[in-house]
C-alpha cells in the first residue's frame, strides 16, 4: 500500500467510539459528539416511527422526544457495545423508547425545555411518502434511509466544499461521473460542457472520487465502533438497497 | 415516477436516491478504497493489480473493486482509430481495467480478430515506455499454443499500446468469480496449460512476474488456457516491487517470497510460486495469504505458512496437494526446478480416478473401430481377404493387444481395459455410446435439435469411413469391385449430408432464437465436445440445457429448486385426466419454493442480528452489575429479552423451513410415482393421486396461513407488542 492513511490510523477516534468511551455519563465531548450524530441521522429514525403506523404529529413528536431523552438524559451509555454500531443502537434504542411510550401511554410533554434538533416536519413527510412506494418492514425502511441519508451528507459535505473553492458548478456536473462506469463517452461531453479538456476532466474526478471516499469512510466510521467495521457496515448498508417488494 | 437508470450498473435510480446518482454505485465507491489511488491509475485500488476486461471486482483482494476512472474510452479508440486505422478496424471495446484499455480491432491486412491493448502509464513515461518496448520485444519472440502472441506494440498519444492475439472466452478470474473454485480435473488441466507456457517463456529467458487468474485467459474454441501479458509487470514495476513509499506494482496476493522481499534476482522459480497460489485460489476457492493491506499480505507471503490445501479442499487427490505443495515453497531451491516437471506431473488428467497411462489411450477406442469398419468396408466391396487395409488393420489390431496387455499389467482387467480404451475422448463432439460417456458429458441434456445434428454425424462418419476406404484404396483392386458399390454409398453419403446441413442450419437459428450469439450458436450445435464441462457450465450456455438428467435428479440434487424442477417436468408430462392435477402440483410446488425462499431470508436476517454469545454476555453483565444502577439493568434486561425472543424465532423459522423442505420432497417422490405409474401401473393411480392432491392442499392450506403470519410479523421484526400497523401487500 503507497501510503497508510485513508482507511487507517487516520480517525484516531471516530465520533461514535468517543460516545461509547465516554460510557453512561459522558463529557461534554461525548454529548457533543452524539448531539452531532443525532441531528445527521433523525431522519431514519422518524421514517422507522412514521412507518410503524404513527401518524405524522405524532412521529414528530416521538422522533423529538426520543432524540431528546438520548441526548440529554444519556441513556445511551446503557447500549451495549457488542452491537457496536450507532445504526443499530439508534434503531434498539427507538425501539425500546417506542414500546416504552406505548406502556405509558401518558400525553406527556416530551422533549423536556429544549428542543435539540430542528426537524422539517413538511420535507420529512414528503420524502417519506416517496420512500414508502418501498413497501418494507420498518426496520428496513429505517436502514434504507439511514443509507440514503448518509450518502446524502456526503455529497452536500462535498458540495458545500467545492462551492467555498467556487466550484459549485464544476462539482454539479462532475458528480454525474462519481458512479459513471464503463460509459467513458461521458467524459468527453463533460469537458465539453464545462470548458475544459478530457484530461483535465479525468484528474479532476479522480480528485473527486478519491475526496469522495474519504468522506464516505470517514462518516461510515463515525458510526461503527472501530475502523476496522467501516467496510463491512458500507457492506451491509449496500443490502439495504437492494430490491425489498416481497410476495408469495 | 421517472426513472434514470445508473450509467455504471444499469440499476433502475430511485427518486429519492440523493443528487440523482445511483447509491448503490455510491455506496460501492466507497469499498473501492481500502487502499489509496497512487502508483499508476487505472489499477486496481486494493492490491494494484491489472484487472482485465470486465472486472468490477478485483478478484485478488477479494473485495469488491474499482473500474477506475473511467477516463479514456472513445478519446483513447478515436486516437488509436486514427493512428492504427491503415492496418486495423477498431471494433469495439472490450473492456477497462487496472492498466488500461483493450479494445477488440480487426487486422484488415491478415483479416483476423485482435486484441489491442492501450496502457495507460502517468509518471516517468519515458523510462516506462523504454521498458515496455524492451519487454515487448523479448514478449514477441515466445510462440507458444498456450502463450497469447503479441503482434505489434507502439504509442499513441503518449500512450503505448499492444496488439496482441485476440482470445474469445474469458478470463480465469472471471470464471473463479463466478464459479468460486473449480473441479480439480480441470483445474489440473488448466495449471497443465500454464505450467507448459511458463516453460517455453523461461526457457527462452522471459519471467513472466504477474501470474494470476486475471492473466490466464479459458479460450471458449479449444478449451485451452493462454498466459498474456508476459513482462508488463516488470516493465510497470522495474525492479522494486516495494519502493520506499511502501507502494507496491504487481499483486500482492500472487507474488513470490522474493518478490515480496524485493529482491532484483528473480527467476523462474518466482513464476512457479504464482502459479501455485494460483491452484491454491483455483482448488480452494480463497488465496492462501490475505491481509488488510498489500504490506500485509506481503508481509505473509515472507513468513507464513499457508492454511494447508487439504484442511480447505479435502477431496483433492494426493499428487495434487503434493505438487502444489512444492511450488508454495518459500524457498525457491525447494520449489520444483522447473515448469516442466511440474507440467509432467500435473499431466492432463480429465479424469482424476484414472492414472496418466490411462489417459494416453485416449481415443484409441475410435481408431479401432476406424479400422474395424475400414477393414469391413472394404471385404464387403471387394469380397477380398487381403489389401493394404487390411494389412493396417492387421498391424493395429497388435497394437490394441500390446496396449491391453500394457493395462493389464497396470493392474485392470481385461473388461477395464477395454472401457478405458473405448471411453468416449475428450475431444469427441457427437453421440457417444452412453456407458462409455465420460463424467459430465451433456448429451442428454442439449436440445433435441442439437442431439439430431450431433448424432446423424455419427452415421454419415461410419459411412464415410467405409466408403472412404473404398475411395482411398479402389485402384489398387480395381476389378474385384462391382460399381453400384462407391456410386451407392456416394449417393447415400451425399443425401445425409445434405440433410445434416440443412439440420445444423435449422439447429442454429433456433440456438440464436434462444439468444446465442452465431459464434456461440455453432459451437453448441456442432463444434463444441459434449464433455467440455467448462463450456457447457457457462451460464448463458447451461440456460440452453434442460435440467439435469432425472435419474441424476432423484440421486443426488436435493436443493429446493431441483425438486420443484423435478415436480414441474413430472406434472408437465401428466396427461389426460391427470393433467389438471399436474398444474395442481406445480403451483404447490412454486408456493412451497416461495415459503422456502421467504424462510431463508427470514433466518438470514435473524442471524444477522443475533451476535453469537450475545446472550450470555448480556446474562453476565447483568449479574456483574449487581442491584446497583437500575435503569441500566432494566434496559439490558429488556435486550436480554430482545435477544431470547430473536433465537427463538430463529429457531422457529429453522424449524419451519426443514418442515417446508420435507413437504416438498415429498411431494416431488408423490409426482414422480405417479407420472411413472401412470404408464406403468394405471391401477395404483387414483390412490396416488389422491395423496397428491391432499398433500397439495395442505400445501395451498400452509401457504395461506404463512402469508398471514408474514403480513402481521412484518409489522412487528423487534417490537414485543405489535400496534395496529397496517399489513403489507
Amino acid at each position: 500500500m503507497p501510503s497508510s492513511d485513508g482507511a487507517g490510523g487516520r480517525f484516531a477516534t471516530t465520533q461514535w467510539s468517543l460516545v461509547l468511551a465516554a460510557g453512561q455519563r459522558g463529557g461534554a465531548a461525548a454529548e457533543e459528539a452524539l448531539a452531532r450524530l443525532c441531528a445527521l441521522y433523525w431522519y431514519p429514525v422518524f421514517a422507522f416511527v412514521r412507518r410503524r403506523g404513527h401518524s405524522t404529529d405524532d412521529a414528530q413528536d416521538l422522533t423529538q422526544g426520543f432524540f431528546a431523552r438520548l441526548i440529554e438524559k444519556g441513556d445511551i451509555g446503557d447500549a451495549d457495545r457488542s452491537r457496536g454500531r450507532f445504526r443499530s443502537f439508534l434503531l434498539t434504542a427507538c425501539q425500546h423508547f417506542l414500546a416504552n411510550e406505548h406502556d405509558h401511554r401518558v400525553a406527556q410533554k416530551r422533549g423536556g425545555g429544549q428542543v435539540p434538533l430542528s426537524i422539517e416536519v413538511a420535507a420529512a413527510e414528503g420524502r417519506y411518502e416517496r420512500a414508502l412506494a418501498h413497501a418494507e418492514t420498518p426496520e428496513r425502511l429505517y436502514d434504507r434511509q439511514w443509507s440514503l441519508t448518509l450518502l446524502e451528507g456526503v455529497l452536500d459535505a462535498l458540495r458545500v466544499e467545492q462551492a467555498a473553492a467556487g466550484k459549485a458548478d464544476v462539482f454539479d456536473r462532475l458528480k454525474e461521473l462519481l458512479t459513471a462506469g464503463a460509459d467513458a463517452g461521458s467524459h468527453a461531453e463533460v469537458a465539453r460542457d464545462l470548458g475544459m479538456t478530457a484530461g483535465a476532466v479525468k484528474v479532476a474526478v479522480h480528485r473527486l472520487r478519491r475526496r469522495y471516499r474519504e468522506e464516505l469512510r470517514r462518516r461510515v466510521a463515525d458510526t461503527v465502533g472501530s475502523d476496522e467495521e467501516v467496510e463491512d457496515e458500507i457492506r451491509y448498508l449496500l443490502t439495504t438497497l437492494g430490491p425489498s417488494r416481497e410476495g408469495l | 415516477m421517472e426513472r434514470k437508470t445508473c450509467p455504471s450498473c444499469g440499476a433502475g435510480i430511485e427518486a429519492d436516491h440523493p443528487g440523482a446518482l445511483c447509491a448503490t454505485c455510491l455506496l460501492n465507491e466507497g469499498l473501492r478504497t481500502e487502499a489509496t489511488m497512487d502508483g499508476p491509475r487505472l489499477r486496481c485500488a486494493a492490491c494494484q493489480s491489472a484487472l482485465v476486461e470486465d472486472a468490477r471486482f478485483c478478484a485478488r483482494c477479494g473485495a469488491p473493486a474499482p473500474v477506475e476512472p473511467a477516463a479514456t474510452g472513445d478519446v483513447v479508440r478515436t486516437a488509436l482509430e486514427a493512428k492504427l486505422q491503415a492496418q486495423y478496424r477498431v471494433v469495439r471495446l472490450l473492456g477497462r481495467g487496472g492498466m488500461g484499455s483493450v479494445y477488440l480491432a480487426r487486422d484488415l491486412t491478415l483479416d483476423r480478430e485482435v486484441a489491442i491493448k492501450v496502457v495507460r502509464t502517468d509518471e516517468g513515461v519515458g523510462e516506462i515506455h523504454d521498458r515496455l518496448r524492451r519487454e515487448a520485444r523479448t514478449a514477441a519472440r515466445l510462440s507458444h499454443p498456450n502463450i497469447v502472441p503479441l503482434h505489434a506494440f507502439g504509442e499513441v498519444e503518449g500512450m503505448p499500446y499492444f496488439v496482441m492475439g485476440y482470445v474469445r472466452g474469458e478470463s480465469l478470474a472471471t470464471r473463479l468469480r463466478r464459479d468460486g473454485k473449480l473441479p480439480e480435473d480441470e483445474a489440473r488441466r488448466i495449471l497443465a496449460d500454464v505450467a507448459e507456457a511458463l516453460d517455453h517463456a523461461h526457457r527462452q529467458g522471459v519471467v513472466h512476474r504477474d501470474v494470476k487468474p486475471d492473466n490466464v485467459l479459458l479460450d471458449d474454441e479449444s478449451g485451452r488456457a493462454l498466459l498474456t501479458d508476459f513482462g508488463v509487470a516488470k516493465a510497470l514495476g522495474g525492479r522494486e516491487t516495494l519502493t520506499a513509499a511502501g507502494s507496491v506494482v504487481g499483486t500482492p496476493h500472487y507474488m513470490s517470497p522474493e518478490q515480496a522481499a524485493g529482491r532484483g534476482d528473480i527467476d523462474g522459480r518466482s513464476d512457479i510460486y504464482s502459479l501455485g497460489v494460483m491452484a491454491y485460489a483455483m482448488l480452494t476457492g480463497r488465496v492462501p495469504f490475505d491481509g488488510k493491506t498489500p504490506a500485509d499480505v506481503l508481509a505473509k507471503h515472507l513468513t507464513q505458512e499457508p492454511a494447508p490445501l487439504r484442511s480447505l479442499a479435502p477431496s483433492l487427490s494426493d499428487s495434487t496437494v503434493q505438487a502444489l505443495e512444492r511450488c508454495l515453497a518459500k524457498d525457491p531451491a525447494r520449489r520444483w526446478p522447473d515448469a516442466r516437471s511440474l507440467k509432467l506431473t500435473l499431466g492432463v488428467v480429465e479424469e482424476p480416478q484414472l492414472p496418466d497411462t490411462h489417459r494416453a489411450v485416449e481415443g484409441q477406442g475410435l481408431l479401432a473401430g476406424y479400422f474395424l469398419l475400414s477393414t469391413l468396408g472394404m471385404v464387403v466391396a471387394t469380397r477380398a481377404p487381403m489389401g493394404v487395409v487390411q494389412v493396417l488393420a492387421g498391424t493395429y489390431a497388435l497394437l490394441y493387444g500390446i496396449m491391453t496387455a500394457l493395462l493389464w499389467r497396470e493392474g485392470l482387467s481385461i473388461g477395464q481395459s477395454q472401457r478405458v480404451i473405448w471411453m468416449e475422448p475428450s475431444w469427441w463432439p457427437f453421440w457417444y455410446p452412453r456407458g462409455l460417456r465420460r463424467r459430465g458429458n451433456v448429451w442428454d441434456r442439449l436440445p433435441a435439435a442439437v442431439r439430431r445434428v450431433r448424432a446423424l454425424l455419427v452415421p454419415i462418419l461410419v459411412l464415410g469411413v467405409a466408403g472412404q476406404s473404398d475411395g482411398l484404396f479402389h485402384f489398387l483392386d480395381w476389378g474385384g469391385m462391382p460399381l453400384w458399390i462407391p456410386l451407392g454409398l456416394t449417393a447415400a453419403l451425399t443425401a445425409v449430408f445434405v440433410l445434416w446441413s440443412v439440420l445444423v442450419l435449422l439447429a442454429r437459428r433456433a440456438m440464436e432464437r434462444q439468444g446465442l450469439d452465431p459464434i456461440d450458436a455453432r459451437r453448441v450445435v456442432v463444434s463444441v465436445p459434449v464433455s467440455r464441462a467448462s463450456f457447457w457450465a457457462r451460464p448463458h450456455i447451461a440456460a440452453i440445457l434442460s435440467p439435469a438428467a432425472r435419474t441424476e435428479t432423484a440421486r443426488r440434487s436435493d436443493s429446493p429448486h431441483d425438486q420443484l424442477q423435478s415436480i414441474l417436468r413430472n406434472a408437465d408430462e401428466l396427461s389426460g385426466a391427470l393433467r389438471p392435477l399436474g398444474s395442481q402440483a406445480a403451483v404447490a410446488g412454486r408456493q412451497l419454493l416461495v415459503a422456502i425462499e421467504h424462510a431463508d431470508r427470514a433466518i438470514a436476517g435473524l442471524a444477522r442480528s443475533l451476535d453469537a454469545g450475545e446472550e450470555e454476555r448480556l446474562v453476565q453483565k447483568i449479574a456483574a452489575l449487581g442491584d446497583a444502577s437500575a435503569p441500566m439493568r432494566q434496559l439490558l434486561s429488556k435486550q436480554l429479552d430482545l435477544v431470547r425472543e430473536l433465537s427463538a424465532r430463529l429457531h422457529e423459522a429453522r424449524e419451519e423451513r426443514s418442515r417446508e423442505v420435507e413437504l416438498l420432497k415429498t411431494l416431488a417422490l408423490h409426482v414422480t410415482s405417479l407420472r411413472a405409474r401412470s404408464a406403468e401401473a394405471p391401477g395404483e393411480v387414483p390412490s396416488l393421486s389422491e395423496r397428491v392432491r391432499a398433500l397439495c392442499d395442505e400445501i395451498s392450506g400452509h401457504a395461506l396461513a404463512l402469508g398471514e403470519a408474514r403480513a402481521t410479523e412484518r409489522t412487528s421484526t423487534f417490537a414485543p407488542a405489535p400496534r395496529g400497523e397496517r399489513a403489507d401487500s
